[in-house]
């Protein structure tokens, strides 16, 4: 049986499914489940079904482990399911999804301020050889 | 567990004929001898004599090529499989378990045959050789190039799927560089990564130091190649690079002191004649065989025939004759 959300959402009027991180771990140790639940619930409360993992803290190899379980992903979009931001942008940096704008637009400011940022390096360098002379 | 001779008349038929390889391959050919002799001898008594080289290869005619044998050919594995012996005590040596009291059962004979039966049966199960295969080639495959995203993480992203009806060579395991290109994993960092998610029960994730090389001399000295092996099997994969290299180490050391009859009714053994056979170095070990006593067949280099034989070290006039005859043939 497929779920629809919309139909099952009697109680949450208005309300949808979404993949979203979830919060857990320890006290300066987050850690991020990913998983498909209904809107109005609690960020950390009962979900729907557990999609996947992030860690956010990188481990000795200098890895960030991602974990997705795209079939049932590709399902929960299939019933409806709306993805939040990092959720988004996780899948687009993993393949999964195109990239996503943000991520490309923060690239972008990125270069731009590294840009700028030599600029006024290179201008001072000179200012200050001219001062030395 | 007792396993009883069989006392038979036999009789041996005397015939004289030899195989022959291409010329390619002509480092080992072997003559059959067979003997006709009417006694009364519990075991079968065949001679089997390797390495004729240059003394046969003139008489030889020219033989159409012999396709090489590969260890997965059932001749070979039959033929590694009944060199390894069945030795009940080795293979059901007290493995380190829990302790549970032992159970006496009082049997009638028969039930007994069927007990045997069935733990030999068991012991074969127990005694199956890890595969011998090719190694795998590296993963250089990039899915994609983004230059734009250079300088956004200091960290590289690893994206395992964790779907459990995908089998594990078949799992995609990506990692996005902080330079922006996304490309599959390499063979160890898959390795690591599956056993994070889907735990192997034995194995670490990063491979334990005894598999270093200064290590291994400390346990080959101890003669734990056996214990060794099995760690090994356990953790490393059995195309991998370091696997196959753990297991070259440890034939090496065996082969070099002669300690053939540690691995000798383990799994290990069919892999370990195998690598003998292929690098042309079994003088040593039919040496062994020929001083135990142990069932050895007619091993070629390109054709494992199965004939089936025993040694024995025979002191009588008649053999006597015979292996003088044999050193002249060598000679």
């Amino acid at each position: 049986m497929v779920h629809l959300s919309s139909f099952l959402l009697k109680k949450y009027h208005g309300g949808h499914v979404v993949i979203r991180l979830a919060l857990g771990g320890a006290t300066n140790r987050p850690f991020y489940r990913i998983v498909a639940a209904y809107n109005k619930r609690a960020r950390d409360s009962k979900y729907i079904e557990q999609l996947g993992s992030y860690d956010p803290l990188p481990n000795t190899q200098n890895e960030k482990l991602v974990a997705f379980n795209y079939e049932r992903i590709k399902y929960w979009i299939a019933c409806g399911a709306h993805t939040t931001k990092p959720v988004a942008k996780l899948l687009g940096l993993a393949g999964f999804f195109p990239l996503h704008p943000m991520t490309v637009t923060e690239a972008e400011r990125r270069q731009k301020a590294a840009l700028t940022e030599e600029v006024k390096t290179d201008s001072q360098q000179q200012v200050e050889q001219k001062e030395a002379l | 567990m007792v396993i009883k001779y069989i006392n038979s008349m036999v009789y041996f038929k005397v015939s004289f004929y030899y195989h022959a390889k291409t010329y390619s391959n002509c480092s080992i050919q072997h003559i059959n001898i067979h003997f006709e002799y009417k006694h009364n001898f519990s075991r079968s008594v065949f001679i089997y004599l390797i390495n004729f080289n240059l003394f046969i290869s003139p008489l030889l005619p020219i033989f159409v090529d012999v396709p090489k044998a590969q260890f997965t050919d059932t001749e070979v594995q039959d033929i590694l499989t009944k060199i390894t012996g069945l030795d009940l005590k080795k293979v059901f040596q007290p493995i380190r378990q829990q302790l549970t009291p032992p159970k006496y059962k009082l049997m009638t004979d028969t039930e007994l045959e069927e007990a045997v039966r069935k733990a030999e049966e068991q012991a074969k199960h127990l005694l199956k050789m890890p595969p011998v295969l090719p190694e795998r080639k590296p993963i250089n495959d990039v899915l994609s190039e983004d230059q734009m995203l250079e300088g956004m993480n200091t960290a590289k992203y690893v994206f395992t799927d964790i779907n459990f009806n995908v089998p594990h060579r078949e799992r995609f395991i990506v990692v996005r560089e902080p330079s922006g290109t996304l490309r599959k994993a390499t063979w160890n960092e898959r390795d690591r990564i599956i056993q994070v998610y889907f735990p192997k029960e034995g194995r670490k994730i990063t491979p334990p130091p005894i598999f270093k090389e200064e290590n291994l001399r400390v346990v080959f000295e101890q003669d734990r190649h056996e214990d060794v092996l099995n760690q090994c099997v356990v953790q490393f994969e059995p195309d991998s690079a370091e696997f196959k290299n753990v297991l070259m180490l440890t034939y090496e050391d065996i082969e070099k002191h002669g300690k053939y009859d540690l691995l000798r009714s383990t799994r290990f053994f069919g892999g370990f004649a195998w690598h003998l056979v292929n690098g042309r170095r079994i003088d040593g070990l039919l040496v062994d065989m020929l001083q135990r006593d142990l069932y050895m067949p007619n091993m070629s280099q390109t054709e494992l025939d199965s004939s089936s034989w025993r040694c024995k070290p025979m002191n009588r006039p008649k053999h006597r004759a015979l292996f003088k005859y044999i050193e002249v043939l060598k000679h």
